[in-house]
């Protein structure tokens, strides 16, 4: 049981140095806290206010009903702030700095030119925004199509024959009642809806990044004691290659999973987390640390110095955590994307988490997450025993 | 000043034979603001990007039919299927939505009652923006259409039927009478928006930059303090005032030169246009690289190894890009995390970076970013000397 001792001592080890602990431990919880309730918003489709200016040339009534009947709608007035402008020349320059989302112009004639044809409202972009100068660009395009479907009917009436009145059209149109809904295929299956929770995804994600950054870190001390002579040593004392090799990854093992385990109970106690079925939370918490753990012992035995692994971990840590869902979430990327994901440890990782926290996946369910990740840190612990062995440990 | 030169020069020398120092600098945040670039959109533009979505097309009519052909459009793919293998598809995210069509939706429409289409997602997919836009207009289309062919019914002159598809008809012959021109201001020649490359190439030009100066670069300086490089430069004819400025110097040289390298590669494989004035882009980076650099000496003087350096280093770059606005649109951002990020030299940076790219900005207009960033410089560099330990 040798490798146990050799593991006991690395773990000691890092208990002692409170800065690293913290630092592990800490900074997923923190950052979490920062990213859950920062993006909360993109989750919604909630933005901020947004500057409108607006210029209003049309002398007739639908240009006026726009600015004072449309901006005004509750759902829109609330993250709106309208303001009128009066020189379009310094209103563009304002938008164009930024300092207004859009400039929405109305030209004269609008209201004449719609029943005669060929109308035309003019939004003028902040170059620097895209959701927010988008929302807006919609309004006045939901506004321009109502107008459109009014002159539709009477062109429609006046081709089959029919006259008919404003007010007739108008109660026609209020007869005809299409909408849509939109439901989650969980909501509908299981009767359960589940809101998807940016938390909740923040803490499983950061959870999973944090893991790789202390494995990597597990990397570099490993590293360090052979350059400090520390391995040498105990090659020298009767120990087997096979122990330290084995000491080396449980001790890495307890230590990413010490780590794990610390944000899973404090992101569920303070940040009120929900991880799902605790069997199936369990299952994946412990085959991600062993495919971090593998990966840690990985980039141990293939550097050369304790500066090249820590450069190689982090050179592997963060594009996986990008391309595996770390800093955004998967499901906003395009299909290309999420199949890379299927490289990463993240990716396997997160893809289980989130059917366990929102889709009320259980232990069966990520069977497949599990076996890729244990599998993955089994094959990572071989590439590192056999590039150790031709080596030499001690080398 | 020239031993200061040197130092910085040989900083950038020993660079050049670390082959993968080099492929963290360049390679990796290339490909990084490649993947990204896709995901916030910049596939959109290029007309590569297809949303599959799954239609249950339960009614069989006239409307039924209308909305099925929404999704033959672009960016669309349509796919038609039963109840139970859209979930599947939709379990697999093989589709990004599925629209439900309910069963006599034609019978309904002509007879006046309510039609409630479905859009079904998992929990876990991105809001059907696009699907929900597409279908809006879709049924303003057949509403107008509906509307006409009830009151040519009840004249009695024509069935509802061919009235709903003569009167659908008058879409195509006028199209949107109606139209919405949209202009995207901005100086370049083509607009540029704040999406896709324009995003992440800056974003990843700065989260990069403070890789390879803040984080890099201190651990680099206590290495050397480790090894006694130091040591043995202050014994020779060197000021300490020189060694740290030739340090500083070394690091600023090193992220202006990935930065400037960065931003000629995006605009070469992404199309990021990079402002009018190569000047004003110089000037911003070099502006960063002293905030990085200052940074950096700072984190040399707070921490006691390389390898506490180069970890808590990490750290310190990812929550700094996290703030700065590196991985998301900053407009999104409530506006409490909108004003941390002008708290944080990233923040300044990509702001900087991001007027540059879509609004053309000149030095003018940005010479704020540009005074705060160089007191972010002075300030951590003056804290960083301060109580930096040479043994």
């Amino acid at each position: 049981m040798t490798f146990l001792h050799i593991a006991a001592k690395d773990l000691r080890l890092l208990f002692r140095d409170r800065k690293a602990l913290l630092t592990l431990i800490g900074t997923p919880i923190l950052l979490t806290l920062v990213l859950g309730t920062a993006l909360a918003n993109m989750w919604t489709s909630e933005t901020p206010p947004s500057r409108v200016l607006w210029i209003n040339e049309d002398s007739g009534q639908l240009g006026q009903m726009l600015i004072d009947d449309v901006f005004t709608l509750p759902g829109i007035a609330s993250w709106v702030v309208l303001e009128e402008a009066t020189d379009k020349d310094a209103a563009l320059d304002r938008v164009r700095r930024g300092q207004a989302t859009v400039l929405l112009t109305i030209p004269e004639g609008f209201s004449d030119s719609v029943a005669a044809g060929g109308a035309v409202l003019n939004v003028y972009r902040d170059p620097g925004s895209s959701v927010r100068a988008d929302a807006i660009t919609q309004i006045a395009q939901r506004f321009a199509m109502e107008l459109s479907v009014r002159r539709t009917v009477h062109l429609a009436l006046a081709g089959q024959g029919v006259i008919a009145e404003a007010g007739q059209v108008e109660a026609a149109l209020a007869q005809i009642r299409l909408d849509i809904e939109r439901d989650s295929l969980e909501g509908a299956v299981a009767g359960t809806n589940r809101t998807y929770a940016p938390m909740d995804y923040y803490a499983a994600s950061m959870g999973v990044m944090y893991l790789l950054f202390t494995v990597s870190h597990g990397a570099t001390t490993f590293l360090r004691e052979r350059e400090g002579g520390t391995l040498a040593r105990m090659y020298q004392s009767p120990v087997k290659a096979v122990s330290i090799l084995g000491g080396k990854f449980v001790g890495i093992y307890m230590i990413a999973l010490t780590q794990i385990v610390c944000v899973v109970v404090f992101t569920s106690l303070v940040y009120r987390v929900n991880w799902g079925n605790p069997l199936a939370a369990a299952g994946l918490i412990l085959s991600a640390v062993a495919a971090a753990s593998g990966l840690g012992v990985m980039i141990a035995a293939i550097s050369k110095s304790a500066a090249s692994a820590d450069a190689l971990g982090t050179m592997i840590v963060l594009p996986m955590s990008v391309l595996g869902g770390s800093m955004m979430p998967l499901f906003a990327m395009p299909a290309a994307v999420r199949s890379l994901a299927r490289l990463t440890i993240n990716g396997w990782a997160l893809e289980g988490f989130t059917r366990v926290m929102f889709e009320n996946a259980r232990l069966a369910d990520v069977g497949q997450n599990c076996l890729v990740l244990l599998g993955a840190g089994l094959a990572m612990l071989l590439v590192g025993g056999i590039s150790l062995q031709r080596k030499g440990v001690a080398a | 000043m020239k031993n200061a030169l040197i130092i910085a020069l040989n900083h950038l020398n020993n660079l050049r034979k670390d082959r993968l120092a080099l492929a963290f600098m360049f390679i990796l945040p290339l490909l990084l603001a490649f993947v990204t670039g896709l995901a916030f959109g910049g596939g959109s533009s290029s007309g590569t990007y297809v949303i599959p979505v799954a239609v249950v097309e339960l009614d069989g009519g006239a409307f039924g039919a209308r909305i099925a052909a929404v999704f033959d459009q672009e960016p669309f793919a349509r796919r038609d299927v039963g109840e139970e293998e859209a979930a599947t598809l939709l379990q697999e995210r093989a589709v990004s939505a599925t629209v439900i069509v309910p069963a006599n939706a034609t019978d309904l429409l002509q007879s006046g009652q309510r039609i409630s289409l479905s859009i079904l997602q998992t929990v876990a997919q991105e809001g059907p923006r696009m699907v929900e836009q597409h279908l809006n207009a879709e049924l303003s289309r057949i509403r107008a259409a509906a509307a006409a062919a009830s009151l040519v019914s009840q004249n009695g002159i024509q069935d509802w039927q061919t009235s709903f598809a003569a009167a659908y008809g008058v879409w195509a012959l006028h199209e949107d009478p109606v139209k919405v021109s949209v202009d995207t201001l901005g100086t370049a020649p083509v607009a540029n928006h704040a999406d896709g490359y324009n995003l992440s190439s800056p974003g990843y030009m700065v989260m990069f930059g403070l890789m390879s100066i803040t984080a890099a670069g201190a651990a680099l300086i206590l290495r050397e303090r480790e090894s006694g490089t130091l040591s043995r430069l202050l014994s020779a004819p060197l000021s300490r005032g020189q060694l740290i400025l030739g340090k500083m110097l070394g690091l600023i040289l090193t992220g202006t030169v990935q930065a400037s390298v960065l931003a000629a590669a995006s605009g070469l494989l992404f199309g990021v246009s990079w402002g009018t004035s190569p000047l004003t882009l110089l000037v911003i980076i070099v502006a960063f690289s002293f905030a990085a650099a200052g940074l950096g000496m700072f984190l040399a003087a707070l921490c006691k190894s390389a390898s506490q350096a180069s970890a808590v280093g990490v750290l310190t770059v990812l929550v700094l890009s996290m703030l700065g606005g590196i991985w998301w649109p900053m407009e999104l951002m409530p506006r409490q995390v909108q004003l941390i990020s002008r708290l944080v030299p990233s923040g300044w940076a990509m702001a900087a970076f991001t007027d540059i790219i879509v609004r053309g900005a000149s030095l003018g207009q940005l010479w704020v970013h540009t005074a705060v960033l160089a007191a972010f410089g002075a300030v951590f560099a003056t804290l960083g000397v301060r109580f930096f330990r040479y043994h």
